[in-house]
């Protein structure tokens, strides 16, 4: 029957470590001359196993499997490499390092009220609040004006669309400062100010175009311009502009 | 290349460490699932596959938690299960379990057959005659040469309870070589 004999076991284990480490089989059994009897068939089967003709893998398996592994972390790489710029972010480096582990948070959880009532009822000024730095927050950008840092643009327009009034990917957001006046023109230069946002490489710009003689209004309305796309001089790429 | 440089290799995306990982463990790990599942074809689209999610769960491992082989070889792992879960569990009675059932089947002890050099199929057949636990301690103890304490872990097994394992499985494939051998010793 299925008994342990835990002395066998340690044993047989500690004589294949020898056979591992070089020893002859008869050298090892010399050592355990009252097992030698029961040791030896177990150690003989296990130098056959280890010497055995293993199954290998073909060179060409193993360039298929290459290949898929490379193209695995091809993508993997390209991947992660949008998703920082789209971060604007360099990359953590793992482990990070102490500076920038993340510590655990205080437990703040005796504050919080017992009751299920309660409970609720915080979780309801919760969510008022929130709705409200919202609505304060949508407000504010109505009323225009830079957010975040902007920067100069300035190019030959190279296309001009009445169609397609929003091209390409969105890789610059535009606010109320990008504004230039009169109407697009072949070739015409044109000077924008924008906001680059992260993203794999700035190719689209969406402009306003204000039309008509009267200074840029503080919020264009699409309907009042354009599309057209200029060349951008310092970027060398192709900008979708929408007046 | 250790494992913290292969793995910080890996998360950069860099050709050299990809060529690395798969020149050094696709060989283990093919053998490995090969003897689980006795089908080429099979054990080598496990093997793709484990360095398919080993790139892209990269940066969830932690050098010094564990060795990047014995991760490697959980996600194979892993996988044979999820394959014998989807065609259906082989039947799990070891041939230890079955002498036990039936002990006047015990082979003789002629077993001059096994001095000789095991072919794959031999060594293949032997093996699907034991528990997986058995089976897998074999193959990466005496095939691949890992430490007990690394199996164990594998495993997620006790030291002691590996080396039971090791001891009843080398007697368990001894006994099934040996009737393998020789078909006209009652066995068939």
């Amino acid at each position: 029957m299925l008994e342990r004999n835990t002395q066998i076991e340690e044993v047989f284990s500690a004589a294949w470590q020898k056979v591992v480490a070089g020893r002859s089989i008869e050298s090892v059994l010399s050592e355990y001359p009252q097992y030698a009897a029961a040791l030896e068939p177990l150690l003989r089967t296990a130098e056959g196993v280890r010497a055995a003709q293993h199954p290998r893998l073909s060179p060409d398996a193993l360039a298929r499997i290459h290949e898929r592994t490379r193209a695995g972390a091809s993508a993997r790489a390209q991947a992660r490499e949008k998703a920082e710029q789209q971060r604007g972010n360099t990359p953590i480096p793992f482990p990070r390092p102490p500076s920038q582990r993340v510590t655990r948070l205080p437990n703040f959880s005796w504050l919080l009220p017992r009751t299920a009532t309660a409970r609720a009822a915080v979780l309801l000024l919760l969510l008022v609040a929130v709705g409200l730095v919202a609505a304060v927050v949508a407000i504010t950008r109505q009323g225009g004006g830079p957010t975040t840092q902007l920067e100069t643009y300035s190019g030959v327009i190279t296309k001009i669309s009445a169609t397609d009034l929003w091209l390409g990917d969105t890789q610059i957001l535009i606010d109320n400062a990008t504004v230039i006046h009169g109407k697009p023109e072949l070739g015409a230069e044109m000077v924008c100010i924008g906001q680059p946002l992260p993203g794999e490489r700035m190719k689209a710009l969406e402009v306003w175009v204000h039309n008509g003689p009267a200074p840029p209004t503080a919020a264009p309305t699409p309907e009042q311009g354009w599309v057209v796309d200029i060349k951008k001089t310092a970027l060398s790429g192709l900008f979708d502009v929408r007046n | 290349m250790d494992d913290a440089s292969l793995v910080a290799g890996l998360q950069r995306g860099d050709a050299e460490a990809v060529e690395y990982v798969v020149q050094q463990y696709a060989p283990a790990l093919y053998r490995f699932a090969y003897y689980q599942l006795q089908d080429a074809v099979t054990a080598e689209d496990l093997v793709s596959e484990v360095m398919v999610r080993m790139i892209g769960r990269i940066d969830s491992f932690v050098p010094g938690q564990a060795t990047f082989q014995a991760w490697l070889f959980r996600i194979m792992r892993n996988l044979i299960t999820d394959h014998y879960r989807a065609r259906g569990r082989r039947p799990q009675v070891s041939l230890e379990q079955w002498l036990d059932a039936e002990p006047a089947k015990e082979p003789g002890c002629n077993d001059a057959e096994l001095d000789t050099m095991l072919d794959r199929e031999q060594l293949a057949e032997g093996l699907a005659a034991l528990t997986d636990e058995q089976r897998q301690v074999i193959l990466l103890h005496v095939v691949e040469g890992w430490e007990l304490p690394q199996v164990a872990e594998l495993l997620d097994r006790s030291l002691a309870s590996v080396k039971s394992a090791y001891y009843r499985g080398i007697q368990s494939l001894r006994r099934a070589l040996a009737r393998n051998a020789d078909p006209d010793d009652g066995w068939s």
